[in-house]
């Protein structure tokens, strides 16, 4: 008899669906705390066998913008889950106060820093996509970017990319 | 002509009579009313003695004066516009002395009367203060204040400048370098590793495995039952992926925790690259698997 299971398939997939498991994420903020859902995603899915990719835009770039990926903040400003009032929250100094808890608890829980979540997604084989059009607005260029941003495409483009695909919109 | 004459007279006569009458009448009014009068007249004067010793003469003086000067300093317009405003500068006079509104800056006062006697407050300070509910409601009452504050002075103010938007410097490039940390010598912290679910507990080749394929008592495993394994999920073993293996395993008996993909591929030294080149599609998975120990958890 042979093994019975199979580790290394991709995970389960509805009947109706045909062809690899995928999805597609697009990042649109740039926040550590907005941020790191769609990076964790995005591995997650890698590691289960899904195929995936991301599209970075608008505030999203500042995930794979090189000067910037290691100052990401988090703001507590307008979020009714924050733990501190926004009066207070909106001192100035808070919100690097507030980065700082939350990266230490990420970094207790050995969590890697987005540089290095960049780095594995992009070696574990997740497509990187940087939208042309933020990339204009906020006027970067290529060489400001990741190393690992695989491309700078239009949405469009992302769409054609991602056929048959989840879109999930973070 | 004689009886015409005693006619005139008689009428005269009359007349006068009625004037006497109405003199002696006004003589005895005067002669009643004369004490009265006197004592009118000292009561006025000692009242006006009074006033005087008050000062409201003074005063009154004063206040002609001082229209005098605001005369002087406002233009009839300025005067006709305070009279149109009139009744809002006595609304604005009723509301403010209103009971509770005095009562209130009353307070206040007691406060800057004793302000000597208040802590100074820092960030920190203000944060614990901020939790206080009479603050919390007084810092909504001072908000409203400001929003009304802004709104007269945006209603005030005819023409807004307006500033430039600031241009953004693209940053300048600097050189990545690879950044990543060493593997983690330690193990990891985890939560208590829970006991595998046995109620579908499937037998291979002599040994019990999960329902997910996971081998339930690693001390079962051997390099054959591995290389079994790996066989069954596609992969044939080389050098490079027993190092994996056996590093894995080793980790997972040292820590009593399995890792998972990223632990895996710092820690051996593959890196994620190669892992996902050597373990297909599922690389935490398939490791574990493969070396017998329990599905890993976490997500990265």
């Amino acid at each position: 008899m042979s093994f019975p299971f199979n580790a290394n398939a991709p995970a389960a997939q509805p009947a109706a669906t045909t062809g690899a498991r995928k999805i597609a994420l697009i990042c649109a903020k740039g926040g550590l705390d907005e941020c790191f859902p769609v990076l964790i995603m995005a591995n997650a899915a890698r590691m289960t066998g899904i195929e995936c990719s991301i599209f970075f835009t608008f505030y999203g770039l500042e995930v794979i913008t090189d000067s910037r990926v290691d100052h990401l903040h988090v703001n507590f400003v307008g979020n009714p889950m924050s733990p501190m009032p926004n009066m207070v929250a909106g001192l100035p100094g808070m919100e690097a106060l507030g980065t700082s808890f939350m990266q230490k608890k990420m970094d207790e829980l050995n969590l890697p820093r987005a540089r290095e979540m960049v780095t594995m997604l992009s070696e574990s084989g997740c497509d990187l996509y940087a939208c042309e059009l933020a990339m204009k607005m906020f006027d970067r260029t290529a060489a400001d970017l990741l190393p690992e941003v695989q491309d700078i495409i239009t949405a469009t483009d992302f769409f054609e990319k991602t056929v048959g695909a989840d879109i999930i919109f973070v | 002509m004689d009886a015409e004459l005693n006619q005139h007279l008689d009428a005269l006569h009359a007349k006068l009579d009625y004037i006497v009458e109405r003199q002696r009448y006004t003589e005895d009014f005067i002669r009643d009313m004369t004490p009265v009068a006197r004592e009118g007249m000292t009561a006025l004067a000692g009242q006006m003695a009074e006033w005087e010793s008050r000062g409201w003469f003074d005063l009154g003086n004063e206040m002609l004066s001082l229209f005098d000067r605001v005369a002087n300093a406002y233009g009839p317009e300025d005067v006709r516009s305070l009279s149109d405003s009139a009744v809002q500068i006595l609304d604005t006079l009723r509301n403010v002395t209103q009971p509770d509104v005095l009562a209130f800056a009353n307070d206040a006062t007691d406060v800057l009367h004793h302000a000597d006697e208040v802590k100074p407050v820092g960030p920190l300070g203000m944060m614990g203060a901020v939790n206080d509910k009479e603050v919390q409601r007084g810092l909504a009452v001072g908000l409203e204040i400001l929003r009304h504050l802004g709104r007269a002075r945006s209603a005030a103010s005819s023409g807004s400048e307006r500033k430039p938007a600031p241009t953004r410097q693209s940053s300048s490039v600097r050189q990545s370098s690879s950044t990543r940390k060493p593997a983690p010598a330690q193990c990891e912290p985890r939560a208590a590793v829970e006991a595998p679910d046995l109620s579908d507990v499937v037998m291979w080749e002599g040994h019990r495995f999960t329902a997910t394929g996971f081998l339930v008592d690693a001390a079962d495993w051997t390099p054959e039952l591995g290389e079994k394994m790996a066989a069954g999920l596609g992969i044939e073993l080389t050098e490079e992926h027993w190092g994996v293996v056996m590093w894995a395993r080793q980790d997972c008996l040292t820590c009593n925790a399995s890792p998972n993909v990223r632990r895996v591929a710092t820690g051996s030294g593959v890196g994620t690259k190669r892992m996902y080149a050597l373990f297909p599609n599922t690389p935490g998975k398939s490791v574990a698997m493969i070396a017998g120990i329990p599905k890993p958890v976490g997500c990265v």
